[in-house]
């Protein structure tokens, strides 16, 4: 029997119940469709964080400083400008930038809005890829100690709303102290970057932070490596320098349970590769779940022509006795099945892409079209289909001819 | 054409085995007209299954043009059930969704006939029993002769060489049925071996060979002399 004949009359006996056939592929449907929006949706967030994360380059070290684990003498003398210049010799390491930053008010027509306010070198802005001023300038070596801030993005919106602030005089209350600053510069919008939303930050030259705090203490560093293939090596010497910095400063080991290290060296390479990690744990639970679904779908057909193949008993007796062989009749169920499996593939394909899309305007993160899944996705219909209508159409074409035409 | 020996056939029935046929010797030869009658449950119809290769035998020999039906299978049946026997039933056994053309062309789609070819043939049988009219109907659209006719017209499709038919016109009014005998006669007389399990005399009267069976073997074997 010809294949389009088998899909004429698999079409037919799909038609003839249309409700049932509209469940069995329902069923396909939300499991095509749920694997497809999982994967498609899990990429578009990885594309987003992936975006976020590189922005920050793959040779990036950040360098978070705890002083609190340490005691203050000891920290002062630790974490210093001589720390920089140590750190920026290691030999894998090309650049290192330190910050300060803490909390702080700003105070915009006596009202005041709590800030975070970070203390950076002209280098700063540089590190990251399109981080540039909309409006004024970055902080510059010429604005050493002086009483400058340049807004990120979301605090220009903030403290001004639309209007352009550069020129203004904003008052910033810093470690117990008020002083004005001038605003110099307004940030383009450029998100989170790593662990850091670099528009919700209020920047002044790292010496005025450190003159304001009253302390040498820089409470970060960012390091670029040499290379990205050095990005490693460039982290352990840090690490080194650090523990033996550490080490040299502090008499008695008083840094406490609570911080192991009084540092943390982070590579932007491991961040983003423990976030792949957790996002293909995510997509492999999340797929788990579809796939369960899949195969619920797969049974619901399987289930459904279990009934045909019983209702049908007849006419497979009547097919057998004018000439269909076995194979035949094996062949039209097959094909029934994968047919809905398939058009369930198909719909479900374009309901997890809708949904996908859906969500990630709702999440405002980028939509993936995938297509190595979604063939996947489809493909596997077709086999599910293939593997739940397998024994249903086996106990068809089993049937003794005689025994199926005397069948009520 | 067939030679039976010897053949028995059983059907297992719960815990015992019903014998439905017990020993059955026949030669059927190549354009005769045969009646097979007997009481109900006699094993007319299991007969004329092994006959037709919808049932191998239990036991004995059964020949079909020199093939050994019990050695043959299942798709070697089908194919000849498909190619060289039509089967008419008295339930007439059309497909209900399908209309009187697309059951007519069913044999042919299970022997690979093209389309255009099959649609000609199918509106050839049709004609050849006098329901071109009716080739869009639906098997409930038609009454029971219009309906026994489309089986015939299905069972000459692919021009057998043997057609059977099991009580025929057992569900047809004696108008019909005398009308469904008479294109047996023509289909007969055209040359093709005919072989109807009745229980009706007015055909057992028309035929040239009446076999009886009582309790699955054969009582009587008579041969018109007309």
């Amino acid at each position: 029997m010809q294949l389009i004949e088998m899909l004429r009359t698999a079409v037919g006996a799909l038609r003839a119940h249309k409700l049932r056939t509209a469940l069995s592929i329902l069923g396909i449907v939300i499991g095509v469709g749920s694997v497809v929006a999982i994967i498609s949706l899990v990429n578009g967030a990885t594309a987003q964080v992936k975006e976020q994360i590189a922005g920050l380059g793959m040779r990036t070290i950040t360098i978070t400083l705890f002083p609190q684990a340490l005691s203050s003498a000891s920290s002062a003398r630790a974490f210093t400008s001589e720390l920089t210049d140590e750190l920026a010799a290691a030999p894998s390491v090309s650049q290192v930038v330190p910050t300060a930053s803490t909390r702080g008010q700003a105070i915009v027509d006596g009202v005041s809005y709590d800030e975070s306010v970070m203390g950076v070198t002209p280098e700063y802005a540089g590190l990251f890829d399109g981080f540039t001023a909309k409006e004024g300038r970055f902080i510059h070596a010429l604005d050493d100690d002086r009483a400058v801030a340049v807004l990120g993005a979301t605090v220009a919106g903030n403290l001004y709303g639309t209007e352009n602030p550069v020129g203004k005089m904003v008052a910033l209350q810093v470690s117990g102290q008020k002083v004005a600053f001038q605003i110099i510069g307004v940030m383009g919008e450029r998100g989170t970057v790593g662990y850091q939303d670099l528009d919700g930050m209020v920047y002044i030259p790292l010496s005025t932070a450190l003159r304001l705090s009253g302390s040498r203490q820089f409470t970060s560093y960012v390091a670029q490596a040499a290379s990205e293939a050095v990005v490693e090596q460039a982290a352990s010497e840090i690490e080194a320098i650090l523990s033996r910095k550490v080490a040299a400063t502090t008499s008695s080991q008083r840094a406490s349970a609570r911080w192991r290290t009084p540092y943390d060296v982070r590579v932007q390479k491991e961040t983003i590769q423990t976030y792949q990690e957790s996002v293909s744990t995510m997509t492999l639970i999340l797929g788990g779940v579809g796939a369960i679904s899949l195969l619920v779908g797969g049974i619901g057909i399987m289930n459904i022509l279990l009934v045909s193949v019983t209702e049908r008993t007849r006419e497979i007796g009547i097919r057998m006795a004018i000439g269909a062989r076995p194979r035949d009749i094996r062949a039209q169920f097959l094909i029934e099945a994968i047919l809905t499996s398939s058009i369930g593939g198909v719909i479900g394909l374009g309901f997890g892409w809708l949904c996908a899309w859906l969500g990630s305007l709702f999440a405002d993160w980028p939509f993936v079209i995938s297509v190595y899944p979604a063939l996947l996705a489809s493909g596997f219909s077709v086999l599910i289909g293939l593997t739940f209508g397998l024994y249903p159409a086996l106990r068809a074409a089993q049937l003794d001819p005689v025994v199926a035409l005397r069948y009520e | 054409m067939i030679e039976l020996e010897n053949v028995t056939k059983d059907y297992p029935m719960g815990e015992t085995v019903y014998h439905a046929l017990r020993g059955v010797d026949l030669e059927i030869r190549e354009r005769e007209f045969l009646a097979i009658s007997g009481p109900s449950g006699s094993g007319k119809s299991t007969l004329l299954h092994v006959i037709g290769a919808l049932h191998r035998p239990t036991g004995g020999r059964a020949l079909f043009e020199g093939k050994d039906l019990g050695s043959l299978s299942r798709d070697e049946l089908a194919q000849l059930r498909n190619t060289r026997i039509g089967f008419i039933f008295q339930q007439f056994y059309l497909l209900p969704r399908a209309t009187a053309q697309r059951n007519v062309e069913l044999p042919m789609v299970y022997a690979g006939v093209r389309p255009p070819e099959r649609r000609a043939r199918a509106a050839a049988c049709l004609d050849r029993v006098g329901l071109s009219e009716f080739a869009h109907h639906l098997p409930t659209q038609l009454s029971g002769g219009q309906a026994q006719r489309v089986a015939l017209a299905r069972a000459l499709v692919n021009s057998p060489a043997l057609l059977l038919g099991d009580e025929p016109t057992g569900n047809l009014d004696s108008q019909t049925t005398k009308e469904i005998l008479q294109l047996f006669v023509s289909l007969h007389e055209e040359g093709r071996t005919v072989v109807l399990v009745t229980h009706e005399r007015e055909i057992a009267e028309q035929v040239k060979r009446e076999v009886v069976l009582r309790d699955g073997r054969i009582e009587e074997d008579t041969r018109a002399t007309h």
